[in-house]
């Protein structure tokens, strides 16, 4: 029998709302880029554990050296892929910071920025992986010394490709959504921020497959 | 969110296509995965009775078997490039196809939206997706049976040099590739699922609905989801790099070795490797299967004791442990394999402190149903037969956590009697236990009683008595993986044992057919479900109609009000309070929120 | 029923917040930041070139490029990412798991480090 004398402790609170204070997109794209981080994180934790093994691993300084005016510039192509991933991490940046301030033509005008970055780098990287097999680089083998160099070059920058190809996709899908109004309409540009998030990740990527296969 | 009545009415009037077959209805798909991994269970099941044949009468031919397999088993006993392959296969379905996506895509879908009030998954069409492309990864592993040289037969756990390179053994030919290629859209199916199911259960949850107030059912799918989320994506690395070292001829495991006295053309890879890869989501697997084990077990106990779970947050704690040392310890699976022994010394310890929290889970359950007014119902049973046997299980596990002694029961049958009890028939028990409370609910029917009680018996015994003399012998020295115990003179003495496991597991596989036969009829002819709640329970999914409607509530989502395990409060007339049942003093609208 | 209602009612979250004028920085941050990005690359460029030219150790080489990778890393995570201005569980909950790396990390390399004193390295 229910009683009345008994005070109830028990409160109505209001769930439906994620602890972390983001909605289920945004938290799905964060969701989803640690586990990619993870596929990531294995390849690069692979590399680093072979590479440690393998004695007569290639100088990559060497081997991306670009010849200019007659002088051999170790890593210049890689250095500039990086500035233009970098600068489109940036642009993007500004595409989201448009969106918040719901100005529609200046996020789509920025969104295509970094768009053009992405094709940039991908255009980049087509030269750098034509220029290699050329020098008889293969995932088996290569003439400067350990055959996991190829193995690895073409794993780790091969599967960072596919996902600037991706990424360049799916921005052009958002941008279309940005021009035709959607976002305005719905009153929230957050799918340019959750866009954003994953391109943002592809840079942070890049940072570490710079740093620990190009530079290292 | 209110819902006006005409969408509800509008769901009915989808064609039969979208409704049952690409349905987007969480409901639909995790039926659609309970059938599909139970068919997956059936056929993990015969390939386990093959085997089974195989170690007790592999000596003697039999014209069935040269009936049943031409290829497989000529002149009526199993060829071994044929056994291989149905312990690899075995394995594999039985763990991933099976166990896996039976309690996370099965119950889980259904479960967590209807345990925290929502009305669908946050994204149904990737729910949907996650289902085809599971459907994919067990049609695509089917296949490898009938492709030449046969499936995958490196073992379940796919070591190379054995998975890599086509002349080692028979199937490691396109038998592999199939299985790598299987495993992968298996892993993408996961992912998309464990997703879906963290983002929905932190933003999906209804009013009232706080983390504090969720299920252990909901609980468990939510950590198993977060473990898959960051142990699946390595195993997915490492299996892109097995593909390339199978199709691109790199080396990324592959040393350089002589393969049938051929020298094999790579060098500098190594497999220990792989087995670091694989045993960093293999063991995590382990816990993606336990936890929500634990979780199902847990709500089926608190309501068959009619009591409160004994440390709710106790056991919510205990699960967060075990989350973090289940991804720290999968050293343990790598103690044989020459393994720096310093790291081997820190996966040893850790390994022994992950008993911690279990035990902890497991003490919880206990003083449950300790005093409590216990209804001896076939999921209750299921439920307390799960509880044997992780104790025994785990017992068995002190002497494979210590490095020392592991080095010499690895290669035993130990190991396999162990990890059957453990692992495979905890967690079959815990799917049964699930199975059998949660029928009501899905098909709108009973599961016969007397039938669940013979099942009961009969596989809990048949359980203990098929792999428990295994342990036996393995401390005789009793080989695991082994094709024929026939052929060695010093294992002549293990060969009746054998017999005598091989009688009780064919026992065990047929008490499932019991199982097969009560699920088909109830689904057509069991006692109709008219009380949306028969077992007086208290979590939401009981609070809706049996099987609830599409988008789950009538016009409202339910409010909530309480925990999950509200039973014999003193101040109540029903022994059970569910938790969306008002408070008296609330005042509450007619829309029935506050 | 049409896609757009299933929408709605499915994920009909209750506490839809505006997204437009929710608290950013000004737009000086990101630029402040995008021009720390270059620099730290250049950084690393630069102590690539110094090793080229001197013989500088390379464990201070590598230990040099580690801590601008990750100073990079986390720039681009707390600011391009917003990782700054979220609340403190998602800080929690998206990066303590990613230090599982480290026990990956921690279990791969005493092997391979067992390995080279196995074999030798030349």
């Amino acid at each position: 029998m229910q009683t009345q004398t008994q005070p109830m402790q028990e409160s109505v609170w209001a769930g439906g709302r994620s602890p972390f204070g983001i909605r289920w997109g945004k938290l799905m794209m964060w969701v989803f880029l640690l586990s990619d981080a993870f596929t990531f994180g294995g390849f690069l934790v692979i590399y680093g554990s072979v590479r440690v093994i393998t004695p007569d691993w290639p100088d990559p300084s060497r081997v991306f050296a670009l010849h200019l005016f007659g002088k051999e510039i170790p890593l210049l192509l890689i250095a500039f892929m990086t500035f233009v991933l970098i600068s489109s991490s940036g642009t993007m940046a500004l595409a989201v910071h448009a969106g918040y301030e719901g100005d529609r033509s200046r996020c789509a005008r920025f969104l295509m920025l970094t768009i053009l970055g992405g094709l940039t780098f991908l255009g980049c990287q087509a030269y750098e992986w034509t220029k290699l097999i050329t020098e008889g680089v293969r995932p088996w083998g290569n003439p400067w010394g350990a055959p996991q160099f190829g193995a690895f070059f073409f794993t780790l920058t091969g599967f960072h490709g596919l996902h600037v190809l991706s990424g360049v996709i799916y921005l052009s899908a958002i941008t279309r959504r940005v021009l035709k109004g959607v976002y305005a309409r719905r009153g929230s540009y957050e799918g340019v921020e959750i866009a954003g998030l994953y391109w943002h990740f592809v840079d942070l990527v890049w940072v570490f497959i710079f740093t620990f296969f190009y530079l290292f | 969110m209110a819902v006006h009545a005409e969408h509800l009415a509008h769901a009915h009037s989808e064609s039969w296509i979208r409704k049952y077959v690409f349905s987007t209805d969480h409901k639909v798909i995790a039926t659609q995965y309970i059938f599909t991994a139970y068919f997956m269970a059936l056929l993990g099941g015969l390939l386990a009775a093959l085997i089974r044949y195989q170690l007790g009468w592999g000596d003697q031919a039999s014209p069935l078997l040269e009936r049943l397999f031409p290829f497989g088993a000529q002149g009526g006993v199993i060829k071994p490039e044929f056994y291989l392959a149905i312990i690899t296969i075995h394995g594999t379905i039985l763990v991933f196809h099976f166990q896996t996506m039976m309690l996370t895509g099965g119950f889980g879908n259904y479960l967590i939206p209807l345990q925290i009030g929502a009305r669908d998954m946050a994204f149904p069409v990737l729910n949907m997706l996650s289902y085809w492309v599971f459907l994919a990864s067990c049609v695509v592993m089917l296949l490898s049976f009938l492709v030449e040289g046969g499936a995958a037969a490196a073992g379940w756990t796919v070591y190379p040099p054995l998975s890599v390179h086509a002349a080692a053994v028979a199937g490691s030919g396109l038998g592999q590739t199939i299985w790598l290629l299987s495993m992968a859209l298996l892993i993408v199916a996961t992912l998309m699922g464990g997703l879906n199911y963290i983002v929905t259960t932190l933003n999906l949850r209804t009013k009232g609905m706080s983390l504090m107030r969720l299920p252990l059912s909901t609980w468990g799918v939510f950590f198993a989801s977060v473990i898959g989320l960051v142990t699946f994506p390595v195993l997915l690395a490492g299996a892109i790099l097995l593909l390339l070292d199978r199709h691109l001829g790199t080396s990324f495991y592959m040393p350089t070795v002589y393969i049938g006295g051929q020298l094999v053309e790579t060098r500098g890879g190594n497999p220990l490797l792989w087995q670091h890869l694989f045993w960093y989501l293999g063991h995590p697997e382990v816990y993606i299967l336990a936890i929500p084990a634990l979780g199902f077990i847990g709500d089926i106990i608190a309501t068959f004791s009619r009591k409160p779970i004994f440390g709710y947050r106790l056991i919510i704690i205990s699960f967060v442990v075990m989350t973090i040392l289940s991804c720290i310890v999968w050293g343990h699976h790598m103690f044989t394999s020459g393994l720096n022994p310093y790291i081997a010394m820190v996966f040893s310890l850790l390994t022994i402190l992950i008993s911690v929290p279990f035990g902890t889970i497991i003490l919880c359950y206990a003083a449950t149903l300790w005093k409590g007014k216990i209804q001896f119902t076939t999921p209750m049973l299921f439920a307390i037969g799960f509880l044997s046997l992780v104790v025994t299980g785990g017992l068995g596990g002190l002497f494979l956590g210590t490095a020392s002694t592991d080095l010499y029961l690895h290669d035993t049958a130990f190991v396999v009697g162990h990890f059957h009890v453990i692992m495979a028939s905890s967690v079959l028990f815990a799917i049964f236990a699930a199975t059998y409370y949660w029928f009501p609910k899905i098909f709108g029917r009973f599961m016969s009683e007397s039938l669940g009680k013979w099942h009961f018996w009969l596989t809990f015994i048949g359980v203990y008595a098929t792999f428990v003399p295994m342990h036996v012998m393995g401390l005789g020295g009793m080989m695991r993986r082994i094709y024929s115990p026939h052929a060695y003179q010093y294992l002549q003495q293990w060969v009746p044992w054998e017999r005598v496991i091989s009688i009780f597991g064919l026992i065990l596989i047929g008490a499932q057919l019991l199982f097969v036969v009560n699920f088909f009829w109830s689904l057509f002819k069991g006692r109709r479900a008219t009380d949306p709640n028969p077992w007086r329970a208290n979590t939401l999914e009981w609070q809706t109609s049996s099987p609830p409607p599409h988008l789950n509530w009538g016009e409202e989502q339910p409010v909530v009000y309480r925990g999950p395990y509200e039973f014999s409060r003193p101040d109540t007339a029903e022994d059970y309070l569910p938790q969306n049942t008002p408070p008296v003093g609330v005042e509450v609208s007619g829309n029935g929120v506050r | 029923m049409s896609a757009v209602h299933e929408a709605t009612i499915v994920h009909g979250d209750v506490h839809q917040e505006p997204v437009i004028n929710r608290p950013h920085p000004p737009t000086r941050v990101y630029l402040v930041v995008w021009g720390w990005l270059f620099v730290l690359s250049f950084g690393a460029y630069l102590v690539e070139l110094i090793s080229e030219a001197t013989t500088l150790a390379l464990p201070i080489k590598w230990s040099l490029l580690t801590v601008i990778g990750l100073m990079k890393a986390g720039l681009i995570v707390a600011y391009f990412m917003h990782m700054r201005f979220e609340r403190l569980s998602l800080i929690y909950a998206i990066l303590l798991p990613t230090l599982l790396v480290i026990a990956l990390v921690a279990g791969l390399m005493p092997d391979a480090v067992s390995l080279i004193s196995f074999w030798g390295h030349p």
